[in-house]
């Protein structure tokens, strides 16, 4: 019942269309952005710098370190914002940089986003101040991190908690959003990708800016180079 | 170079000082000037009402009227927009009057787009002291690619000092019968577009559309406030002592 | 509101008398528009990305039923559940149903204008199945029980005064601060108990990807994340048209839907949805379900005039730039879509009923909309063709019509049209003083109301080109 009709929604767009349906797939006459807007090699570093500029001016706060201070400016950040409770995902990445320990040692608690009872997992994020995730890619000239939803790395992270810090190798960075894109479309898409650039943000009420409306208004990038 | 002038139904019947004076400063160019009067109108009042067969009717005066003509130069933005942008499609089904259509739309040109982009001339060698602001009709804009022309006229006249009027890309709230059909939400609009050009404290305002600055000329008496109102070409006119 | 056969005319009249209203909507489209001109310079060249919009749009759209149904196998490929409905009540049956079987209490809805053209709250209210807005500003005028009047601003028409007395009455509150942080506090903790047990999530969708079967959502505030991340359920709304053939397409859409919207380079959150979660994975709805909305739009695909409107991003750049707008806001245009798009969208979307067809004629024709439009349909141009169908279709009033037979009568002819013309000079006579009409004459009173008439010259230019024409002879002699 429910395919017929689509078949008969289908049928009456070609009839609108004044043609049969196509018997091959519709040549696109322009794709995408032009090629040379992906060269083939670039500058991280420069890639890097223009994210910093970008983060920053959304007022978000973006910094380029070594692990040792990574470990000292996660400290900071959880002591500044007065964190008891704080999630991130089950990353290697993260793993790596031993963030649990660093977070411990703030006297805060930390758990990482496992399989297990949803309700419960939901429970603990929503009461968490801070989330952590690491980033698959971030974009320098929007200002923009790309996260892939999957196994470990639960959308809520870098949502519920009113503060975000994103922790990721500098590897990551990319100049613009065709990287990720091709990259998406070759690898096959996760169930959810997420492009966050910036904190939360309204202008609903007079057209003020508000920061923090739904998800975070505090939002970090650290970026890391061993 | 010969010249036919396209007078426009508005200004022939109501602001004939207009057309004369852009056949004066064109004369002293050295055009020379021909008034086929064939012409009547464009028929963009029927147009825009969605009166498409009146349109071509009355459109095929122009097409007899400047079918000889070298160039075709109207003090109108707006009418030379209907022309270059409404015409094609509008005769769109007939190949004939396409042809001769895409032919006059080809030689017709706005007064300050004519005097500047064809001819060239950016100093008339006017001389004018008094303070003139200048809306920038949005059909001339928008339809005719009249752009910076205008401005670069204005500022090569001695002794006039420019002031920008604030916002203003905005509409007058003309929009032919518009401004009948939809009066209050037009009186609305040139009721902002007065108090922005009160704000700019010229002496003058000036324009290259009749329509545009014949709206806001009504609204500027109907406050009472003392501010002239004159097309471009008046303007340089004047300057030129012509 | 009482859009109820009342004329645009009558509503426009209406809401030009609160100036609240004029000055709200006045600033904050002034800092909408120049926010999107910095920005559209910014990216460079915006010419060439608005004809590669256009040039995408229109590609998809010529070959709609190739990618719906290209859609709908990727879809169902990525493990969800895909629907077509024909008209809006149709796809109120599909949601209802859905709600049911998982016995939902309450929907979480992030913004979708499909779902305003389907009363979509109200039906599930009906049913006792509570609907949340969760848009800071859907969820004012939610609480004010009044639609939107603004495509990516739904709530520009109210003050923080006004939001605050509406925060306060519904908290049971005297008083709430009117400070937007406040009030935005406000709806947070609200709307963040409305998140946490809602049974369905209800989004829009600003693109659906038919090679991936993705749904994309543009957002600023984090809700459609929410409503896509926390609900057992999420359900997409599509308008049929809102599709892009690949990924990569979408690159195009993200520099130009936000720019021209916002002025923002991407919003604070682009999120690609491909179907429900995957196993492992503890957040995600367990049920992606998407409803392919027609509602009326597969009549305008028949005429290749007004296919183009079918290539709208629904950025909301013309209500901004557009001066009809900016005066009466957006309520005045009676439903669901406003200014210039709504202008001719409306009626075309309501073809068979009258009552909408009068909107056309809400515009003075300055085409700053076709300007700022960032997939360029002539929006200036489709709104004189709908004014040509009313000719058509005899629309109009019997004295329009008589007026423009007199008028081509007179026109076509230039000596007629001459003979007119003095006519008319002499019949105005009596009414100028120092050539201007100043009284308010009845019928054109909609033009002597608020200016004064200029008069027509006591001799036209072509009486005096004879001798001018001599003058000029001289002077070169």
């Amino acid at each position: 019942m429910q395919k017929s009709q689509e078949a008969a929604f289908i049928e009456r767009i070609s009839r609108k269309l004044g043609r049969p349906f196509p018997k091959e797939k519709p040549e696109q006459p322009v794709r995408g952005v032009p090629s040379e807007w992906m060269p083939d090699t670039f500058d991280t570093e420069q890639a890097c710098a223009a994210f910093i500029a970008n983060w920053t001016a959304l007022t978000g706060k973006a910094v380029l370190l070594t692990p040792d201070e990574l470990s000292q400016q996660l400290q900071e950040v959880i002591g500044h914002h007065q964190a008891q409770q704080v999630i991130r995902w089950d990353d290697d990445f993260l793993e790596e940089m031993n963030i649990d320990e660093t977070v411990r040692r703030t006297g805060a608690e930390i758990r990482s986003w496992k399989e297990g009872d949803r309700r419960e997992l939901l429970a603990y994020a929503e009461r968490c101040q801070v989330g952590i995730t690491s980033a698959d890619f971030a974009i320098g000239e929007t200002g923009t991190l790309a996260l892939f939803a999957g196994r470990g790395k639960g959308r809520s992270v870098s949502l519920l908690p009113p503060v975000h810090i994103a922790v990721f190798p500098i590897e990551r960075l990319v100049p613009r959003m065709t990287y990720v894109l091709t990259y998406a479309a070759k690898h096959g898409m996760s169930s959810s990708l997420n492009f966050i650039t910036g904190p939360s943000r309204t202008g609903d009420i007079e057209g003020d800016l508000s920061i923090g409306v739904h998800g975070p208004a505090y939002v970090y990038a650290f970026i890391v180079k061993k | 170079m010969k010249v036919s002038l396209f007078i426009t139904c508005l200004a022939d019947s109501m602001f004939p000082e207009v057309g004369e004076s852009v056949v004066r400063i064109l004369h002293r160019l050295g055009c020379k000037i021909d008034f086929p009067e064939a012409q009547t109108c464009c028929g963009q009042p029927a147009y825009n009402s969605g009166y498409l067969r009146e349109t071509r009717d009355v459109a095929l005066t122009l097409l007899d009227a400047f079918e000889e003509s070298e160039y075709v130069v109207t003090p109108s933005g707006s009418c030379a927009g209907m022309i270059r942008h409404a015409y094609p499609d509008l005769f769109a089904h007939d190949p004939v009057l396409s042809s001769r259509v895409v032919r006059l739309a080809e030689k017709t040109f706005e007064f300050s787009q004519f005097l500047v982009d064809v001819l060239g001339v950016t100093d008339l060698g006017a001389e004018l002291h008094a303070r003139v602001t200048y809306h920038p009709s949005c059909h001339a804009m928008r339809l005719t690619g009249v752009q910076e022309q205008p401005e670069i006229l204005l500022k090569h006249v001695k002794g006039l000092v420019y002031t920008e009027l604030p916002n203003k890309m905005e509409c007058c709230g003309f929009g032919g019968t518009f401004s009948v059909k939809m009066g209050d939400i037009s009186a609305a609009m040139v009721t902002d577009k007065v108090n922005q050009v009160v704000q700019t404290q010229a002496d003058i305002l000036t324009g290259t559309d009749m329509g545009c600055l014949m709206n806001i000329q009504g609204r500027l008496r109907r406050e009472g406030h003392a501010i002239e109102v004159m097309h471009l070409a008046q303007l340089l006119a004047k300057g030129m002592k012509l | 509101m009482s859009a109820e056969r009342s004329t645009i005319k009558e509503r426009a009249k209406e809401a030009l008398k609160d100036d609240y209203l004029r000055g709200a909507v006045k600033s904050t489209t002034d800092r909408l528009r120049t926010n999107k001109l910095a920005s559209q310079e910014a990216l460079g060249n915006w010419e060439w990305w608005r004809e590669r919009g256009r040039q995408i749009r229109a590609h998809v759209v010529a070959n709609l039923d190739y990618y719906l149904s290209q859609l709908a196998e990727n879809v169902r490929q990525n493990g969800g559940h895909i629907y077509f409905c024909e008209t809006g009540h149709e796809a109120v049956k599909q949601v209802i149903e859905i709600a049911k079987r998982v016995k939902a209490r309450s929907v979480v809805k992030s913004k979708s204008m499909v779902s305003e053209e389907l009363h979509l709250n109200h039906a599930l209210e009906q049913e006792g199945i509570e609907a949340v807005e969760t848009d800071l500003g859907e969820y004012i005028i939610q609480l004010a029980k009044e639609g939107p009047s603004h495509i990516i601003a739904p709530s520009i028409h109210k003050n923080r005064h006004q939001v605050a007395e509406l925060f306060a009455e519904t908290d049971g509150k005297e008083f709430i601060p009117s400070d937007t942080q406040t009030l935005t506090a406000f709806a947070r903790a609200k709307l963040r108990e409305k998140f946490m047990t809602g049974e369905i999530g209800v989004t829009g969708c600003n693109f659906a990807i038919a090679e991936t079967g993705s749904v994309c959502l543009f957002t600023n505030e984090g809700n459609g994340r929410m409503v896509t991340s926390l609900p057992k359920v999420h359900i997409a709304i599509m308008g049929m048209e809102r599709i892009l053939p690949t990924v990569e397409d979408l690159e195009v859409m993200m520099n130009l839907l936000p720019r021209a919207g916002t002025g923002q380079k991407l919003t604070s959150y682009v999120s690609i949805i491909t179907g429900p979660r995957k196993s492992g994975e503890v957040d995600g709805p367990e049920e992606f379900h998407l409803l392919v909305v027609d509602n009326g739009r597969s009549e305008i695909l028949e005429d290749e005039d007004f296919r183009q409107v079918l290539h709208c991003i629904r950025c909301g750049a013309c209500l901004n730039v557009c001066p009809v707008y900016r005066q009466i806001g957006g309520h005045a245009y009676g439903w669901v879509y406003p200014g210039p798009i709504g202008a001719v969208i409306t009626p075309l979307l309501n073809e068979r009923n009258d009552q909408y067809q009068d909107l056309p004629y809400a515009s003075s024709l300055c085409a700053a909309c076709y300007e700022a439009c960032p997939v360029k349909i002539p929006l200036h141009d489709l709104l004189v063709k709908l004014r040509a169908r009313n000719v058509e279709k005899g629309r109009t009033s019997r004295w329009e019509k008589l007026s423009f037979r007199m008028y081509r009568h007179a026109f076509r002819s230039p000596k007629r049209y001459r003979v007119a013309i003095r006519l008319a000079s002499r019949l105005q006579k009596p009414f100028l003083r120092h050539g201007f009409i100043q009284a308010q004459l009845p019928i054109l009173n909609g033009w002597t109301g608020a200016r004064d008439l200029r008069g027509f010259s006591g001799e036209s230019f072509r009486d005096r080109w004879k001798t001018l024409q001599n003058v000029l002879e001289k002077d070169k002699g």
